[in-house]
């Protein structure tokens, strides 16, 4: 199980990894005025913080990982730790798309654009 | 209220979208150590990746109870519907096919390498899974389903109330082409109707014991405008929270730059009546 755990961080480093430029588009996206530019920034800031402690927790890990049959305390701590602010932060992203709508129809716009014309709508002019 | 909770309302989140990261992650992990069981033959590997399905199996059912309320929500007619019903049964055989991988599994926890039953199995799962999240994805970043909720009080229309528009005969009104649409009994306090007037499509609404009928699509992204919040004489869009006077339909405060047409409705014999000829509000420059 202390392996398990080992590898489960690794995928996780890699997955953070590849999630963040998408991220980071979406994020310079928000206009600066807008309370969700402010969450995204926090955001962002404690994701940072998550992947941090979770290297330094994989590095504690890995010289002893494949022996060990009991989680070093220090790495158990810091698990906790970055768990927890996982969650905090991946709230915030949550709030940034259900409460403020980033990136909702963004992709359909042009779908729902027509959908409103043909229901006899005023409508933006087209950019 | 239960519905309530199960909807997030007190998080300003849905649940379901929150909770199926435990069962994605776990199924992922699952199937990554079935990879490097191959790469890398060792004890282990193959008992983790099998409590790994144990324990997404588990987190899938438990999200599966908030997905429901939030099915519950969206209206009838409207084309997420269908998404929604692929979405929970492709979710369904997806749990279905790990229950069977892990039932197989539990037999014999011990090969360094995942057998090619199991394997196949899993292979058939994740690929259920990422075909039902996409869909998933869709219904919120396209459809806007779930998006702003919370901030409505109220009950969102549950179908489109389709009129058709009489040929030219008639109206009870001498200015104009005055349309019955529903019972005004049937549209309660701060709830709003979705009507389809032979093409045309608007959302009627009840505020402070005023009848109000507006243009269906908020002039922004176009979001659903009778799923609005009703508040202060205003509808405001549960997308990005443009908010428009009812009485004129004047953007009261962006996103969006452009007015709302809005209709005369007047109540004849218990009926709210809508006029769809005039349109009291005009564009804004």
């Amino acid at each position: 199980m202390v392996r398990l755990s080992f590898w489960a961080i690794l995928l996780g480093l890699v997955a953070a990894l590849i999630a963040i430029p998408t991220g980071l588009v979406d994020w310079l996206r928000i206009k600066k005025e807008k309370p969700a530019w402010r969450i995204g920034l926090y955001h962002m800031g404690l994701n940072a913080l998550v992947v941090a402690i979770f290297v330094i927790n994989a590095k504690i890990r890995v010289q002893s990982f494949r022996f060990d049959t009991e989680v070093d305390a220090r790495a158990l701590t810091l698990s906790i730790v970055g768990a927890l602010l996982l969650v905090g932060s991946a709230y915030l992203g949550g709030l940034m798309v259900y409460d403020h709508g980033i990136s909702v129809a963004r992709h359909s716009k042009k779908k729902w654009r027509a959908v409103a014309e043909s229901a006899g709508a005023n409508l933006p002019e087209q950019k | 209220m239960i519905k309530q909770f199960l909807q997030g309302r007190p998080l300003r989140h849905p649940l379901h979208p929150l909770l199926v990261h435990a069962p994605i992650a776990l199924f992922s992990l699952s199937f990554v150590l079935d990879i490097v069981s191959h790469l890398y033959p060792m004890e282990g590997f193959y008992e983790g990746s099998f409590y790994c399905l144990v324990a997404g199996v588990i987190t899938a059912l438990v999200a599966a109870i908030p997905g429901l309320a939030d099915y519950s929500d969206i209206r009838r007619d409207h084309p997420a519907k269908r998404k929604a019903q692929w979405h929970m049964g492709l979710n369904f055989a997806m749990a279905g096919v790990f229950a069977i991988d892990a039932w197989i599994r539990h037999q014999d926890l011990y090969p360094l390498k995942t057998p090619p039953l199991p394997l196949a199995l899993s292979i058939i799962g994740i690929a259920l899974l990422s075909i039902s999240g996409y869909i998933g994805g869709a219904m919120i970043y396209d459809d806007g389903i779930a998006v702003g909720r919370h901030r409505r009080r109220t009950a969102t229309p549950e179908e489109t109330i389709g009129i058709a528009l009489p040929p030219d005969r008639s109206s009870t009104s001498p200015n104009g082409r005055c349309v019955p649409v529903a019972d005004a009994d049937l549209l309660h306090e701060g709830e709003s109707l979705r009507v389809d007037l032979g093409g045309i499509i608007i959302a009627v609404a009840k505020l402070d014991g005023q009848f109000y009928a507006f243009q269906e699509f908020c002039t922004h992204r176009f979001g659903p405008l009778s799923e609005g919040k009703l508040e202060n004489g205003r509808v405001e869009c549960p997308w990005h929270r443009s908010c428009f006077d009812l009485r004129t339909g004047k953007v009261a405060h962006g996103p969006a730059k452009i007015d709302l047409k809005t209709y005369p409705v007047r109540i004849h014999e218990g009926k709210l009546c809508v006029d769809f000829t005039a349109t009291a509000a005009p564009v804004s420059s």
